[in-house]
């Protein structure tokens, strides 16, 4: 070994990274202690013998044709530093993660003595550099991964839910895909107009302002809201109204979310109705009684009262006239029924040919004359192929203590006094 | 800032170095690959960012994944080398040196790399010579990129004047071709007008 | 003595034009920034000598090489050229140059120029 190559060892020796010195041959003519330490490989074992008994898998022609063209070109040549270890192998001992078992190199190859066709190689521990690489990349592609999830749940969402977002004051700035078709809008129809328009209710009934009242103190306000379409159409909706408030408890936005209960509704409606007079049934009827049971705040002035109906000689029509016929006054008797009784009574078809009507906000003389009423629509209809028919009416009205069968069995004593006393007529017993 | 101003003579003698400079970068590469390539003049120009962006969208397919190595310089007269060479050029290019038909993803990167240094190395050290200054090189790194977007997002890149040197490398006999270009920016565009001064001096005395 | 300098760089023009005139002050110059421009005036001032680059716009070196060697087979065309890849070279020499001189050009090189072409 030439003398200067021993002084430029001192140096090499010194310094905190790989340093070898090779020639065109890949001779290893010096190894500084820093590869001693890291490879295990004694300088004195290596030295002035061929880097490729110790290093068989490293691609001597790739190093050799990078040598060369260091020295013919009097300039650094390298590897790349992204790729997986293509120079020497040397092992890394970092514990707390396991990304590299070897060490990621930065390996430089500069002209060292270009007469003696030597170069000296620098390698530079890159791993942890590499490592923040790779796990950065990880991170990226997982990133880019929820990217494309979210894209497609927001597609999906898009399509599929009907959702619409408004600004503090109710004015829509956006709406789904889902919800434009459903309403025969398009987004530019909807963005600026007010969300409000949709909704059948009055702007001043008690159910929006009950609505408007729990978004105002920025509650969510969910329920069943009837909407109407473009086409004028009127659906219902099963709906969620969020508000949305910022750092300081402003409201910044709500969004409403859509689901279409028509069928639903249709299927309730169905459930608690005759289906041939399309009145409340029996089971309606039940709900609503004992609703109105539950009100504690009946006085005596103010009550509700139960009539019975009954359909004079309906058996005698039956066997007269057909079934057919039977139902067809059923069906009349029904409708004047439903025409005569005040907004708010609740009228049901109780079984056969008895009906049954709950008249809230009443005292006795209020309900004798609602059922008066009643009687006198049905004895002035005139029905196709039957002609005139006739009812007795049973009256009572709640009193303290009244449960639906008590007031059920009185005013079923009085229909059987108003049969007794010739039909036709209202009879009544309050308690 | 009349001084930064670049006349037609400093971009002749700019697009003349380079000119010098590829020639010698063609000889060693024919040499790498035994084979002979054509030589395209240089094109010099002096821009900003987005027309930087506009040049190399130009240059390189947006269709396809390319190879771009970014190599720094610095010294005097410093910048960025950038050599993009589309996936296909770099399969022939590992195919050709590592005497494989099919070069694996390391073999190509190496490749590529290889190919980079020597162009880079001789280029800009040509091109440094001429100006009588020297120049540090940095190590290179490669990355494959989708399209033709080289240049980061970032906001704050915003140089006010790019020097853009531009030229193709091609061997046609093994399908090897590429795009150099050779990028410098504000306070680098002053020393460089100084140095070709110099050589503009040189030159009428 | 007419003499033709082709080369679309005004420097390479302007430093072969100095370095000639060191040697030859009395040489009559023409120039051309393109091989088809100087094909052009090879034609109309059949100069003695013609320097030649290889890389240019319009038409390069190659081709304008060989109109002039057309126009005139005895014409001495030296080819000054970056271009200094071997193969390059043998494909100038057999279209008929006289000689290749690799860029840039400088005293010593015009020199052995000079002393190669006949006047």
């Amino acid at each position: 070994m030439n003398y200067m190559l021993k002084q430029c060892n001192i140096v090499f020796d010194s310094l905190e990274n790989g340093t070898l010195v090779v020639d065109e041959e890949c001779v290893v003519w010096s190894w500084n202690k820093w590869l001693e330490i890291n490879t295990g490989i004694e300088a004195e074992s290596i030295i002035e013998k061929n880097l490729e008994l110790f290093y068989p898998e490293v691609d001597y022609k790739g190093l050799q044709r990078k040598i060369r063209t260091t020295l013919r070109l009097n300039t650094p040549t390298f590897y790349d530093a992204s790729l997986s270890n293509r120079f020497i192998q040397i092992p890394r001992h970092k514990i707390t993660s396991s990304l590299l078992s070897f060490m990621q190199l930065q390996v430089t190859i500069a002209p060292y003595i270009p007469a003696e066709k030597k170069v000296m190689i620098s390698i530079h521990d890159i791993s942890d550099l590499h490592e923040l690489k790779m796990t950065l990349q990880q991170r990226m592609k997982e990133i880019a991964l929820l990217n494309s999830e979210l894209q497609q749940d927001k597609q999906i969402i898009n399509a599929n839910l009907m959702i619409v977002k408004t600004d503090s004051g109710c004015e829509i700035v956006d709406a789904t895909e889902a919800f434009c078709d459903f309403f025969g809008y398009t987004k530019g129809e909807l963005i600026g107009g007010s969300l409000s328009r949709f909704y059948a209710l009055d702007a001043g009934s008690d159910d929006f302002e009950q609505m408007k009242e729990v978004l105002r103190n920025k509650h969510r306000w969910s329920g069943e809201v009837e909407i109407i379409t473009k086409n004028n159409d009127c659906v219902w909706m099963d709906t969620v109204i969020s508000p949305f408030v910022d750092e300081y408890g402003e409201i910044i936005s709500y969004t409403a979310i859509y689901h279409d209960i028509t069928d639903k509704k249709r299927i309730e409606m169905l459930s608690v109705t005759d289906p041939l007079t399309k009145l409340f049934n029996r089971q309606k009827f039940d709900d609503v009684c004992r609703g109105m049971l539950m009100r504690r705040h009946w006085t005596k002035e103010y009550t509700f009262g139960l009539i019975i109906i009954d359909v004079d000689y309906f058996k005698k029509v039956n066997d007269t006239y057909g079934h057919q016929a039977g139902d067809s006054v059923l069906i009349e008797v029904s409708d004047i029924l439903s025409q005569t009784v005040r907004t708010g009574d609740v009228l049901a078809r109780w079984g056969g040919e008895e009906f049954v009507v709950l008249t809230p906000d009443v005292d006795s003389g209020k309900v004798l004359y609602a059922a008066e009423k009643l009687r006198r629509a049905i004895e002035m209809l005139e029905i196709p192929a039957v002609g005139k028919v006739t009812a007795s009416f049973g009256v009572t009205v709640f009193v303290e203590g009244d449960t639906q069968e008590s007031m059920l069995h009185r005013s079923d004593q009085a229909l059987y006094r108003a049969k007794e006393k010739g039909r036709n007529r209202v009879e009544s017993i309050f308690s | 800032m009349e001084s930064t101003e670049f006349s037609s003579d400093h971009l002749d003698v700019l697009r003349e170095l380079m000119n010098i400079a590829m020639g010698n970068a063609t000889a060693s590469i024919a040499d790498l690959l035994q084979a002979f390539g054509t030589m395209h003049i240089p094109h010099i120009s002096i821009s900003d960012m987005d027309g930087l962006k506009s040049y190399i969208e130009e240059a390189v397919p947006s269709d396809q994944h390319s190879y771009v190595t970014k190599q720094l310089f610095g010294g005097v007269f410093g910048g960025e080398f950038v050599f993009v060479m589309t996936n296909e050029s770099a399969a022939n290019l590992g195919h050709y040196l590592y005497d494989v038909d099919v070069p694996s993803d390391a073999d190509i990167l190496d490749a590529v790399i290889e190919l980079t240094n020597i162009l880079s190395s001789t280029i800009i050290s040509r091109l440094t010579e001429e100006l009588n200054t020297k120049v540090q090189f940095f190590p290179p790194s490669t990355e494959i990129i989708s399209g033709n977007n080289l240049i980061s997002q970032e906001e704050t890149l915003n140089y006010h004047r790019i020097i853009i040197v531009s030229t193709v490398m091609e061997f046609q006999s093994h399908k090897i071709s590429g795009q150099i270009f050779i990028l410098t920016k504000d306070g680098m565009i002053q020393r460089l007008r100084e140095l070709i001064d110099q050589k503009l001096e040189e030159l009428y005395a | 003595m007419k003499v033709l300098v082709v080369d679309d760089s005004k420097l390479a023009r302007l430093t072969l034009i100095k370095t000639l005139k060191e040697y030859e002050p009395s040489a009559e110059i023409l120039e051309a920034e393109n091989g088809a421009v100087a094909v052009e005036v090879f034609q109309a001032e059949s100069p003695r000598v013609v320097f030649l680059d290889l890389t240019m716009p319009v038409m390069d070196g190659f081709e304008a090489l060989e109109r002039m060697m057309h126009i005139n087979p005895k014409a001495q065309v030296v080819v000054v050229s970056a271009d200094i890849q071997t193969q390059a070279q043998e494909r100038v020499l057999a279209l008929g140059a006289k000689l290749m001189v690799p860029k840039p050009i400088n005293a010593d090189k015009m020199l052995g120029v000079l002393q190669q072409l006949v006047f």
